[in-house]
């Protein structure tokens, strides 16, 4: 998808901008990479599909890209991340190129591997929308990930350059934009339950924490040791107290990407507790992450009228 | 006399200087009776609480956390409390979200001259902790008996 | 004629039997749901039984002046048995064994808890697109002399070494046995040739090759890979607690930042070159030339759970063709 969009935008662009930061393809099927992309003859390596799922910005923040002018491929909420890092001063507009990549979601392999089981990429063939798998005809809508699921914005709000042309917004897919009130409506002790199980399950790899773009701390909390916040024993407990005190660092920033949903290698959907925060957000501070440059970060302003009547 | 099984909550007050601590220094003067299952700490602003403060203090095994500042409008550092009661709606709900029973943490305003409504705020939070029993969820579960 | 056979229904029978002192790894469960009973219980990786991932090795109190320390003894039964596929029992065998058994040394909780079980090795029949076994000295047949070997084979169990161990009463074909060997033999030849000879050594020469930058470039350091590879044994010692607590035995990774962090706050592997170069390395140089086997079994799970695509095969491979240059 874009292949030539890309290309010819790469060739133009390559001069003016140190590298361009965009996906490949990976080692094994089904899997994009990050790739950099520095030289005239790796500019042909560069490519963009429903399987290009981590997130780039968090590249903007390595030492030596810091220091460059960089392009980028973003998604929509890959985007709105960097809009983010932009507003907290992570990095310069003047360093940045973004190239917009309108996404049509992305395709989780586990749902393919549910439907189809041992999956061989000749069976495949990948349109915009739609999918053929041995001459059947699949939407692409019913194999998305769960972050893709609930996307409400496919564009990126700000770009340099856009491949192909804007999306219409994504329809509401049936329990997608719903992912959360599945667990409201559950008691509490539900919930609880629900919450306990899935943070048992948690070792503690930091692969969402480190997935995250907007996870850039120098040392994290978790690290400390003056004061030590949380031991470094994965249980139950101080799992929850990692992903709660996460999700707090998140509030007001969180662009529900998803992409530490999509890098947890147990499968725990870790996405629940920032996405209920920024609904929280959205919700009583009226504020949506990313979106401009100009609106304060809800959590460093207040209005005289916000909730009070929690407190008594 | 103390009755020895009784379960007593251990409730952590983080307390603001400028107008909570002082309301419990009224309460104490005024000789005004309130349960003594409260640790306060006294911190500079109610906006000065990060929510990490709330969690540590349920993994080292508060049962019930308050937080107390000055009413809004009255914060002595002009606008404190009203950042602090974001933080504060967002780590309620959240608890909430997560399983955590709405009684375990509590916020209350209370000035310098409330000592009647500090003794008040303490009764109502150890009744409501009471109710619903020691804390389990986000305790450190190694502490004390590993 | 070393193997026997038992039938679908003994071994079946059997660690229905015997439920409670059975564990089976993920994997394992995985691949082979439809021959096992399915209620067992499973472990996410082989390693965590032994290597807990977090454990008090001490508790600590200040009574008066002194410090009362005192060891903490788990009393907890375990598995008599781990059902795993080759390249878990590999990395228990001949890592993380060699590792923290050692005579002079053991680490005592490990040794506890590894004593006394009996591996079950069940062959693989099919190799995933993630496993590259061949390369470092594994195979989906490998076997091992202390634990039991197991392999489908046209309705049956090729057994090894699990008469006494696990008291089954097999029965003895020697021509089908053979034709068990002959396969084994014949599709180790199809399988990718193994790593040079001298890798190891080649390898640590290769300290400071710039290509490492360029391979760690997209790793985001998390540790994912390491808290589920089977081989990584890595752990930390941190005190939880101030005037009681406990000393922990956590799991910790290469790859983050805190590993290395020296109290003077000096890191010497303070970017994601230094860490992702010292995962190789260890693996595929230090490791090896220590204990004659790499430290890594090609189990494949990193390079499937990796949120990036780093490819540790790729990279293992890329280096080859970069110390043969």
């Amino acid at each position: 998808m874009y292949e030539r969009a890309l290309t010819e935008l790469a060739s133009k662009i390559l001069g003016e901008v140190e590298g361009i930061i965009g996906y490949a393809p990976g080692s094994l099927p089904f899997h994009m990479r990050p790739f950099l992309c520095q030289r005239e003859e790796d500019i042909a390596c560069l490519s963009f599909n429903h399987f290009a799922r981590p997130n780039l910005a968090r590249y903007l923040l390595t030492l030596e890209m810091r220091k460059k002018r960089v392009a980028i491929v973003v998604k929509g909420c890959d985007a709105r991340t960097v809009i983010v890092l932009l507003k907290e001063g992570q990095v310069k507009r003047e360093n940045l190129y973004l190239i917009g990549a309108p996404c049509h979601g992305m395709v989780s392999v586990s749902k393919l591997e549910e439907r189809f089981g041992v999956l061989s990429p000749p069976d495949f063939v990948w349109e915009a929308d739609t999918f053929t798998w041995r001459g059947e005809r699949f939407a692409i809508r019913d194999f998305l990930e769960d972050s893709c699921e609930r996307c409400a914005y496919p564009n990126p709000p700000w770009y340099d350059a856009l491949l192909g042309e804007e999306l219409p917004k994504p329809p509401v897919l049936p329990g997608g934009r719903d992912y959360l009130g599945r667990i409201k409506a559950l008691p509490l002790e539900k919930r609880w339950e629900f919450f306990a199980q899935e943070m048992e399950k948690c070792i503690r790899c930091y692969a969402c924490r480190n997935s995250c773009p907007l996870c850039y701390c120098t040392e994290c909390f978790v690290d400390q040791t003056r004061p030590s916040w949380l031991s470094q024993a994965a249980t139950r407990n101080e799992n929850l107290f990692f992903h709660l005190g996460r999700s707090l660092h998140m509030a007001g920033r969180c662009t529900e990407c998803g992409a530490c949903e999509r890098a947890c290698p147990l499968g725990i959907p870790i996405g629940l507790l920032p996405l209920y925060v920024e609904e929280l957000i959205r919700e009583h501070f009226a504020f949506e992450a990313g979106m401009n440059l100009d609106t304060p970060a809800p959590l460093l302003t207040y209005r005289e009228n916000d909730p009070n009547e929690f407190i008594r | 006399m103390v009755e020895l099984n009784a379960w007593e909550p251990k409730i952590v007050a983080f307390l603001c200087h400028w107008c909570s601590y002082a309301g419990a220094d009224l309460a104490g003067v005024s000789r005004i009776q309130y349960p003594p299952n409260i640790r306060i700490i006294r911190v500079p602003c109610s906006g000065a609480i990060n929510p990490l403060y709330i969690l540590k203090a349920f993994r080292e095994g508060a049962d019930g956390v308050l937080v107390s500042g000055c009413h809004p409008g009255d914060c002595h550092y002009l606008s404190g409390n009203y950042f602090a009661r974001r933080k504060f709606f967002l780590l309620k709900e959240l608890l909430i979200f997560a399983g955590i029973e709405e009684e375990r943490l509590q916020f209350s305003w209370v000035s310098a001259s409330e000592g009647q409504k500090f003794s008040q705020v303490i009764e109502q939070v150890v009744e409501g902790v009471k109710k619903i029993g020691p804390s389990k969820k986000g305790l450190k579960e190694f502490a004390f008996h590993v | 004629m070393k193997g026997k056979f038992v039938t679908h229904e003994q071994v079946f029978t059997w660690m229905e039997r015997e439920r409670g002192l059975v564990v089976i790894t993920e994997r394992a469960q995985k691949k082979y749901h439809h021959l096992l009973p399915s209620h067992l219980i499973t472990v996410k990786t082989a390693k965590e039984l032994f290597f807990s991932p977090w454990e008090a090795v001490y508790r600590y109190t200040l009574q008066g002046k002194t410090w009362v320390i005192e060891e903490k003894v788990e009393h907890s039964s375990f598995p008599s048995f781990l059902v795993l596929l080759p390249c878990e029992a590999k990395a228990i065998l001949e890592v993380t064994d060699v590792n923290f058994m050692t005579e002079d040394t053991p680490d005592l909780g490990y040794a506890r808890r590894r004593r006394g079980v009996t591996l079950i090795i069940v062959g693989c029949e099919r190799i995933e697109q993630t496993c590259f076994c061949s390369l470092v000295g594994c195979s989906p047949f490998w076997r091992h002399r202390e634990s039991v070997f197991l392999f489908p084979w046209k309705g049956h169990f090729y057994l090894e070494d699990g008469e006494e161990k696990l008291s089954l009463s097999p029965f003895e074909d020697p021509q089908k046995a053979q034709a068990v060997e002959t396969f084994f033999a014949e599709t180790i030849c199809t399988l990718p040739l193994p790593l040079p000879a001298n890798f190891p050594e080649k390898l640590y020469a290769h300290f400071d090759d710039p290509l490492w930058q360029k391979m760690a470039w997209h790793c985001v350091n998390c540790g994912a890979c390491t808290y589920l590879c089977p081989t990584c044994y890595c752990f930390d010692l941190s005190v939880d607690g101030k005037l009681r607590g406990l000393t922990l035995h956590t799991w910790d990774s290469c790859m983050f930042p805190k590993f290395t962090l020296h109290a003077s706050s000096h890191n010497p592997r303070p970017t994601g070159k230094e860490r992702v170069r010292q995962r190789v390395m260890h693996k595929f140089s230090y490791f090896p030339l220590r204990n004659k086997y790499y430290g890594c079994v090609g189990c494949g799970v990193c390079r499937e759970i990796c949120p990036v695509n780093w490819d540790i095969k790729e990279v293992v491979e890329g280096m080859v063709r970069q110390v043969e240059r």
